[in-house]
């Protein structure tokens, strides 16, 4: 892939990009904004007291290091457990 | 017994439903005495908790105002968190959580938990750190003879919390043995080590066996009992971080030899709470009166973590080897008989070292 007409061409051929692989690129684009804007959302809710000051207090910029910081990891925990739920159900078939 | 009671009617209070009023028997008497009183003291108790909670935290809440600069970090202290003896994590996770967090927090300032079910392990993480600090300063020594790499080890950090009376000889031990043992894991550490794992090996293989004879059940990890099932999580930890025996014994740390790093390397100023925790059914009223007095237990504690904040501390003496004493008191008896038996090291005297208690530093 080209990076703004620099970086030069692929080893393959341009045109042979497959079908499947763009549509696993949509998917994880997908998902990774979805996670974005929860995580957005959440931490806001949780953390963000109001907007009588311009800044972000320490307080609320503690909170919302630990927030982000606890959900990629509970992310990543379910993921994984999902992955062995899933990798489970495969063997009993 | 027939006695004449005085009552009020009144023919509007008849209107209204009520046929007369006149003072309850005795044993409703008794009977709402004692839950109001219950019910009032414990509310009362709650209500000043809360209270006390909130003057600490108005104390330092100015600090977690402040806007936070752009490339500002943030203060961070250490928790060590030990369960109390016969018990799991979660009352000393609890006081943490109700007296001490709200109060960084407050003042935003991050924390760092490392709790630990299994006895020893905050001592030999601990110990191992040091050790590691050790070996690569004796390793940069050859090619730099500034080493200046242990310098950012400490940096972020301004604490060290320890909840509880087994943490804190956890946590002293573990900075003796680190400092005072042999970097070089000794032979009949080894030894101990290897031993424990083939005994784990030994179980895991008669696990394996056990269920290769009942595949035909559909679940390959079966328990037959909630208990199994606990001791196997626990064993899985003890495989991922086993527990290490201590490098030296307490006795021969007096003539152990200090190395010279010590001195320069800072060491964290610790501030040591109490956990209260009493078991069993003989010590209910205890319990309960403890209960209905949580605010001073609040209070004392609320103060504690506020002189962390600013930073109030004092050079350690040796007679802080006995801080956070009462707690023994609390633990339960076999408990004590089976530490004394095994010579767990919860059941020794805390022996601090002069020249190591020289360099440290307690919270007020």
């Amino acid at each position: 892939m080209s990076f703004l007409g620099l970086g030069g061409k692929p080893s393959g051929a341009a045109g042979a990009i497959s079908r499947s692989k763009i549509e696993s690129a949509e998917t994880e684009i997908d998902t990774v904004a979805d996670l974005f804007n929860r995580l957005i959302e959440s931490c806001h809710k949780k953390c963000i007291q109001g907007y009588q000051e311009g800044d972000l207090s320490k307080q609320e910029g503690l909170c919302l290091d630990r927030c982000v910081y606890k959900y990629f990891e509970v992310n990543a925990k379910v993921g994984e457990l999902m992955q062995s739920m899933g990798q489970q159900q495969f063997q009993n078939r | 017994m027939t006695k004449i009671r005085k009552e009020f009617r009144h023919p509007v209070l008849q209107m209204m439903g009520i046929s007369r009023l006149r003072v309850p028997s005795r044993n409703w008497l008794i009977f709402w005495g004692v839950t109001g009183t219950l019910v009032g003291s414990y509310y009362l108790d709650r209500r000043q908790r809360q209270l006390i909670r909130e003057s600490y935290i108005k104390q330092v809440e100015y600090l977690g105002k402040q806007t936070l600069q752009p490339l500002g970090g943030f203060q961070k202290v250490k928790v060590y968190v030990a369960p109390p003896p016969n018990d799991f994590l979660d009352p000393s996770l609890s006081e943490f959580r109700n007296y001490i967090k709200p109060i960084l927090n407050a003042a935003a300032i991050d924390h760092e938990l490392i709790t630990e079910e299994r006895q020893g392990y905050i001592r030999s993480t601990i110990a191992e750190e040091i050790r590691q600090l050790r070996k690569s300063q004796n390793e940069n020594s050859d090619i730099n003879p500034t080493g200046e790499s242990n310098e950012d080890n400490n940096r972020e950090y301004t604490g060290t919390l320890i909840i509880g009376r087994g943490a804190f000889k956890e946590y002293i031990n573990g900075i003796q043995e680190g400092w005072l043992g042999p970097i070089e894991r000794p032979a009949e550490v080894q030894e101990k080590v290897d031993a424990a794992a083939a005994v784990e090996k030994e179980r895991l293989r008669k696990r394996h066996e056990k269920n290769a004879e009942d595949t035909e059940g559909k679940d390959q990890m079966k328990y037959d009992t909630e208990k199994e099932y606990e001791e196997d999580k626990l064993a899985t930890l003890h495989r991922k971080y086993p527990v290490v025996p201590a490098y030296i014994n307490a006795k021969d740390l007096s003539e152990a030899e200090l190395p010279e790093l010590f001195e320069s390397t800072p060491q964290m100023p610790i501030q040591v709470y109490r956990l209260p925790h009493l078991l069993g059914i003989l010590s209910v009223p205890t319990r309960i009166y403890r209960w209905l007095n949580e605010r001073y237990l609040a209070d004392e504690i609320g103060q504690q973590t506020v002189n962390v904040i600013f930073n109030k501390k004092r050079p350690f003496e040796l007679t802080d080897a006995d801080l956070a004493k009462s707690d023994e008191e609390d633990w339960p008896t076999k408990f004590k008989q089976n530490g004394i038996d095994s010579n767990s090291e919860w059941m020794q005297d805390l022996v601090v070292d002069p020249r190591i208690a020289k360099h440290l530093e307690v919270f007020e």
